[in-house]
């Protein structure tokens, strides 16, 4: 839990002022300073990689003019605007859920090498 | 295991990275599109702020704009300097993507942001010189200090624009295409205007009716080429005296160079460009003011070229339409005057075969002599691909565009031939616009006119003292007669241009008896006129129609004007049909219903008119029947000579088809066409003739440059090309415009498109309905110190 809503706040935040891939960094980062297990770790990343677009893209389309959601939608021959927020929420997550996985096997590895010395004399 | 999934999942986030930042073959980097802190979410527009102040670096003192129900800007600016800034910052904020495609396609820099696929376009705009054109008239336009002030304001303005934007509000076309706006430069401006030069200046058909001269003759060439139309009414009214003696050089022993012609295949571009306008005296109106209507056809886009402003200055004010990415206003009005454009087409480009001394091309003859080749390296930077360079050999007509193993991509380029074209001449719009948005009074519009060298437009002009007049106004070559309708030869000296017409014997007229002065495209003069201005010019229906219906005028409104300029007769079918229809009761027809459509046709090209597509179908069957035998793959006669051979009898030995053993008489040529265009319409459209309306058929389209279709439009529209409502299928009135100058002046418009270039936007198409219906809008003359509680936003551009 601390690790997806760490996830969600950084990636909103960092994606305020640098540019979008930097939630993938983000996301590696913390999973190599908290995940447990890599499948909870990759599963946390998605969700929060994919909420941290979708969510300020519901605001921004409910909030604003939105015919262009529209027009994108036939561009990208989607059935309609809805499917704009399935590729977004896709796109945000995968990345962030890979870049969590990724996170979460170097700290595996990290800690095995830490844990070493002293666990092998049990 | 954890060392492998490491790898793995590491590798795969970084090549889903990689694949969601690059922009691949038109497929756009979907990371930055899709992410709602930078990508196409943010181009949902906001609620607009109803008042806002931005401190904006580069300005002298403070501007007001107010923006009406329209999105109309009212600009308020104390110097000079500062509107032209206030201009070029609203352009950018409304069309920046627009502009910066504009200035990329003038200069031949498309596939830096498409890739390979604009590579031919790109290089046929270099190979055309239009760099060479550019930074001519750079140079002239930065020699003069007041025209360098106007466009260096206009650019820092773009420019002052660009610095503030933020990543996340960049317009969505460069979101589409991975690319972010570069910094704009007086250059870019100059390529925008050479653009509209070389759309409206560069049609010809020197190397298809160069092949006619070979192969058939120059009497068939004289007989079907020529100067004879069926429509007689120039823009000039017949029988005026002109005010001077010319001197019109001698016609040399050769006229045409047939030494070049490699193929005998031309797809000889078909004219569209033309426009309409007019102005009527006070004496024809109403309310006793003078009228003045324009609306210049142009290539629909989506967004429009234009862009309605209202400027006010130091002296005075002028309204209407500008063209993004140039300062100024170029068809409008202001507190005295109006004035609107429609194109000349004089023969102002001619091809010239060059003799190279050797294969290695560094001479050519040049009578007696041989001149050096000068060599332009054009680099074409290509997106995902390496740059392509290109030689291009310079003689002292001008580039030789066509060369080696380079194929152009318009067919009417002859290979081994230089360009002499009047937009490799430097030029200084930005002078010319500045002068007539600055005149106040007949003498003062008439010496602007004069800085005003290409493309040659048309000039109608009305004001508030009553005048009414026409110039048919450019830089005009001075040539002997049809010097340049065949390929020339680029070694004599009797085949180069021989000076030009006097800028005061430009034909012209001024409050003439009949009350009005009109253009449509058509002869500029009658043959009285003593000079050579081209061999052909557009159909003369639209100008004929125009005349019939102001000659019976009394007491015009602006909105008789407005029903005018909406006119969908087709006086072509008006003239054809009392010939042709009787035609097909001499010979038994399959589709008798057809024929009942064409007989009760009420002649107008209406959008749900059947009778419309059915007679264009019709026509474009007997045109190819009539000609294609006998000039397929050739220039094939235009319009007008069709017409003379129906209606005059003239030139009837074109009608048997030499392809067949029969001799053909006009009845069966004109059936078999009808039967072919009622089978080609059944086979298009199935066999319900409701399927067959012609705004149906048509489908006028205003595109979008990338040829995005859901940021174009295609619409059911009244009118056709060569009728005076003339919205073809791609081109069409660009701007609407009425202007009674009355006190005080009040002007009506409309265009296809809307203020703002964002697709997402309410006001990107929100003009379209009232232009499709053919309807006006009342341009408010606000002024932002005045009426400020009617701004729908009000903007303060500060001086920080």
């Amino acid at each position: 839990m601390k690790l997806f809503f760490g996830l969600l706040v950084g990636a909103v935040l960092l994606q305020m002022l640098l540019p979008w891939w930097s939630m993938a960094v983000w996301a590696f980062v913390l999973a190599v300073l908290l995940a447990d297990r890599p499948v909870n770790a990759c599963a946390a990343g998605l969700v929060a990689g994919g909420f941290s677009w979708l969510l300020p893209a519901l605001w921004l389309f409910y909030t604003r003019d939105h015919r262009l959601a529209d027009q994108l939608a036939q561009v990208f021959q989607l059935p309609s605007a809805a499917g704009l927020f399935v590729m977004a929420f896709l796109i945000a997550g995968l990345v962030t859920g890979l870049a969590a996985l990724s996170g979460a096997f170097v700290r595996m590895i990290l800690l095995r090498k830490h844990e070493k010395p002293s666990a092998r004399p049990n | 295991m954890r060392w492998l999934g490491a790898a793995f999942s590491g590798v795969l986030c970084l090549v889903l990275l990689l694949a969601l930042s690059s922009y691949h073959q038109s497929f756009p980097a979907l990371g930055l599109l899709f992410s709602p802190y930078r990508g196409f979410w943010q181009n949902f527009p906001l609620n607009e702020k109803a008042e806002k102040t931005v401190p904006v670096e580069g300005l002298r003192a403070s501007v007001t704009i107010l923006l009406d129900s329209n999105r109309i800007p009212h600009v308020r600016a104390q110097t000079m300097h500062d509107l032209y800034f206030a201009q070029g910052y609203l352009h950018a904020s409304n069309r920046l993507w627009q502009m910066e495609f504009l200035a990329r396609a003038a200069s031949g820099r498309l596939s830096e942001w498409i890739g390979k696929a604009t590579v031919d376009f790109d290089r046929q705009m270099r190979r055309f010189g239009m760099g060479f054109a550019a930074e001519h008239s750079l140079h002239a336009i930065e020699q003069d200090s007041l025209s360098r002030m106007v466009l260096d304001a206009y650019t820092a303005g773009v420019n002052a624009y660009i610095l503030q934007l933020q990543p996340a509000d960049v317009p969505i076309e460069y979101k589409l295409l991975s690319a972010v706006p570069e910094a704009w430069s007086n250059l870019k401006s100059v390529y925008i205007a050479k653009l509209m030069t070389y759309d409206l200046s560069t049609l010809n058909d020197d190397y298809a009716l160069t092949a006619v001269f070979k192969k058939m003759g120059k009497t068939v060439a004289d007989s079907l080429f020529g100067s004879d139309t069926y429509f007689r009414e120039p823009i000039i009214p017949r029988g005026i005296t002109w005010p001077f003696s010319a001197t019109v050089p001698p016609v040399p022993d050769v006229i045409c160079d047939t030494a070049q012609i490699v193929t005998d295949s031309f797809v000889v571009a078909e004219r569209g460009i033309g426009s309409n306008n007019w102005a009527v005296s006070g004496r024809l109106t109403a309310s006793s003011k003078p009228i003045l209507c324009g609306d210049p056809h142009l290539r629909l886009s989506m967004p429009s070229l234009w862009y309605a402003m209202h400027l006010i200055g130091p002296d005075g004010w002028v309204a209407g339409a500008s063209l993004v990415g140039t300062p100024g206003i170029i068809i409008g009005f202001n507190e005295q005057l109006a004035w609107s454009l429609t194109n000349v087409a004089a023969d102002v480009m001619d091809w010239y075969r060059i003799s190279f001394r050797d294969a290695s091309c560094r001479e050519y003859r040049y009578e007696q002599e041989y001149r050096p080749v000068h060599r332009r390296v054009e680099t074409v930077n290509i997106r995902g691909d390496k740059a392509v360079l290109d030689t291009v050999l310079y003689t002292h007509h001008g580039p030789v565009v066509a060369f080696g193993e380079y194929k152009p991509l318009r067919s009417d380029i002859p290979p081994g031939c230089a360009l002499r074209w009047i937009g490799h001449d430097g030029d200084n719009a930005v002078r010319a616009f500045l002068e007539i948005n600055r005149a106040r009074s007949y003498p003062e519009f008439a010496a602007a006119l004069i800085f005003f060298e290409s493309p040659a437009q048309n000039f109608v002009y009305a004001d508030r003292q009553g005048n009414i007049a026409l110039w048919v106004n450019g830089k005009f070559p001075l040539k002997w007669p049809e010097q340049g309708k065949y390929i020339l030869d680029g070694s004599r000296s009797d085949h180069e241009w021989q000076g030009w017409i006097p800028r005061e014997q430009v034909p012209q007229v001024r409050n003439p008896s009949r009350g009005f002065v009109s253009s449509a495209n058509q002869w500029p003069a009658d043959s009285s006129y003593p000079y050579f201005l081209n061999w052909i010019f557009e159909v003369g229906s639209r100008g004929y129609r125009i005349n019939e219906r102001l000659a019976t005028l009394q007491l015009a409104t602006v909105d008789s004007m407005r029903l005018l300029q909406t006119d969908h007769l087709n006086v072509i079918a008006r003239a054809a049909l009392p010939v042709l229809l009787p035609l097909l009761q001499q010979k038994p027809i399959k589709h008798q219903q057809a024929v009942q459509v064409l007989q009760s046709w009420n002649l107008h090209a209406d959008s749900l008119s059947v009778g419309h597509t059915l007679f264009q179908t019709w026509w474009q069957e007997l045109v190819r029947l009539i000609w294609n035998d006998d000039f397929a793959r050739l220039a094939t006669p235009k319009t007008e000579a069709t017409l003379l051979l129906l209606t005059n009898g003239k030139n009837r030995q074109w009608i048997d088809r030499k392809d067949t053993p029969e001799r053909e008489t006009l009845t069966d040529i004109a059936v078999a066409a009808f039967e072919a265009a009622v089978d080609s319409l059944t086979a298009a459209f199935g066999v319900d003739p409701m399927n067959w309306r012609w705004g149906k058929v048509k489908q006028t389209t205003l595109q979008h440059s990338l040829q995005i279709e859901a940021f174009s439009r295609r619409l059911s529209v009244n009118g056709d090309k060569m009728i005076v409502l003339a919205a073809g299928r791609t081109m069409g009135p660009s701007w609407r415009m009425v202007v009674e100058l009355g006190d005080p002046v009040s002007a009506w418009w409309i265009y296809p498109g809307g203020q703002s270039g964002n697709p997402g936007s309410a006001q990107y198409d929100a003009f379209v309905e009232d232009w499709r219906t053919g309807r006006l809008r009342r341009f408010l003359l606000l002024d932002p110190e005045l009426h400020r509680p009617q701004a729908v936003s009000f903007i303060t551009l500060k001086k920080p």
